[in-house]
């Protein structure tokens, strides 16, 4: 019973850091494909949206911003601004993993919209979008060394639990 | 246009208060609706519709009321109908923007003000008028028969007329008729080559048109009009070449251009008269040149589309 526990809080500990990762790749990839969609086909904002949560978040049950985010725009009227802060703001308690630097980049992805120059808007997104990156490498090679690591460190207290009790 | 239609295609593509207090007005006065013109919704003053020559000012519930008690909108909601207005997607509308209008579905013209940018992009909205267009079948059947030269040719005309006095629907509704034809007076359809600079007589939506304007009729969207003739005639072989909107620079020679390759033409033109045409340059070489055989004036007399004058060799 101990094993077993310490083993699942291990894998909790591992999974927590690979569902941050997952996260920020998502966010990553959801925006270098919303930029291109928009600078090669010119497409509107919601299609795209939409397209995008197909493509990326279709087979995944990951929570995403997206899909409030176009709620909030189609059904209570909100600017796009102001639909990305509240989708956010679900989001980030639904993943609540996200750390604050992370949340600095996801939320600026609101004001992207706003800007009524194409080339402009690519640009900002590239920025965001290189420091997801790096914040997606970082965590990633956590994932690598310090996942295992917690796994290991639970299932040898569980062993020294055993040992004690026994 | 019905109450419907007004719904689907302006109220709910605008959203907010504004918006919500017109369609309130327009269900409680059908009539209303039927004679809109113009919707007038500017930052800090009276929500305003025009319809059938007078202007009427909207409380939020709805209601006729005076200027003082007429909802004003705000700043941020004139923003975020505009926003709204451009699909949440300005970049997609960069370059209506700048001409300052963008088109909803269904040939609706919305006008924007505002700061204007060095770049000719408009920033921080105050004003915006939502032009209703209205696709009214057989409203050209009253100056067809001065076009028809024959079964199988028209005649070049151009109809001058203010704005809002129906120019825009009655050409509509001659590229429909001549690009598939009539038994009365009898007309055998013809390739017409139909140069929507503004987007407002075909209405397309991403390419196609959403207006019926003919079944033979191959449509240039919000091409600029001295591009699109020489475009048109290069590749469409069109028999009809049919514009909005001439007196623009170099529109005389475009025009003589499509005249030389055995193109009728049928434009409109803003202006009260034929009289008032001769003292603009580029519309002046034209009827100089004697380009046009037939000229038709509109007015708001008895409703747009009223026929004033018809000159030519009737």
């Amino acid at each position: 019973m101990i094993l077993i526990s310490g083993y699942l809080f291990g894998r909790h500990i591992r999974d927590n850091m690979q569902n941050r990762t997952s996260a920020i790749s998502s966010i990553r990839k959801s925006l270098e494909y919303i930029d291109n969609k928009i600078i090669i086909e010119n497409m509107y904002l919601e299609d795209v949206v939409m397209q995008c949560i197909e493509e990326i978040y279709g087979d995944e049950k990951l929570p995403e911003p997206f899909s409030d985010f176009i709620a909030n725009i189609r059904e209570n009227n909100m600017d796009t601004q102001n639909a990305w802060d509240r989708a956010c703001e679900k989001y980030y308690t639904q993943c609540d993993y996200i750390k604050e630097d992370e949340k600095k980049y996801i939320s600026q992805i609101g004001s992207l919209f706003t800007i009524v120059d194409k080339e402009r808007q690519s640009e900002s997104a590239k920025r965001i979008i290189s420091g997801l990156n790096d914040i997606e490498k970082q965590s990633s090679d956590k994932v690598k060394k310090d996942g295992s690591l917690a796994l290991k460190i639970s299932m040898i207290i569980a062993v020294m639990l055993i040992v004690l009790i026994v | 246009m019905n109450i419907n239609i007004f719904r689907n295609e302006i109220a709910d593509r605008l959203g907010g208060t504004s918006s919500e207090a017109v369609l309130t007005f327009f269900q409680q006065n059908p009539e209303m609706l039927q004679g809109a013109g113009e919707i007038r919704i500017r930052t800090g003053l009276p929500l305003c519709v025009s319809s059938k020559n007078n202007n009427y000012f909207i409380s939020v519930t709805g209601k006729k009321v005076s200027a003082e008690n007429a909802y004003k909108p705000s700043k941020y909601e004139v923003n975020n109908i505009f926003t709204r207005v451009c699909r949440n997607s300005l970049y997609a509308f960069k370059e209506d923007i700048k001409s300052g209008f963008v088109t909803l579905p269904g040939g609706h013209r919305v006008g924007i003000a505002g700061k204007i940018l060095p770049d000719g992009s408009i920033y921080d909205v105050s004003s915006l008028n939502i032009r209703i267009s209205r696709e009214i079948k057989n409203c050209s059947l009253k100056i067809l028969r001065h076009i028809i030269r024959n079964k199988y040719d028209i005649y070049n005309t151009l109809i001058i007329s203010p704005p809002v006095c129906g120019k825009t629907t009655i050409i509509r509704d001659l590229a429909r008729i001549l690009g598939t034809g009539c038994s009365e007076p009898e007309f055998s359809g013809v390739n017409v080559g139909l140069i929507d600079e503004r987007s407002e007589i075909a209405a397309c939506y991403q390419g196609i048109p959403t207006n019926d304007v003919g079944v033979l009729t191959d449509v240039y969207d919000s091409c600029p009009k001295a591009k699109g003739i020489l475009m048109m005639i290069r590749t469409m072989a069109p028999k009809i070449i049919i514009t909005d909107e001439l007196g623009g620079s170099g529109d005389a020679a475009v025009i003589t251009c499509a005249m030389n390759a055995g193109v009728r033409i049928i434009a409109t033109a803003h202006g009260y008269s034929y009289d008032d045409m001769s003292v603009r340059k580029e519309i002046r070489e034209m009827i100089e040149n004697g380009i046009f055989e037939r000229y038709i004036t509109l007015s708001n007399k008895h409703g747009p589309g009223t026929v004033e004058e018809i000159r030519g060799d009737i």
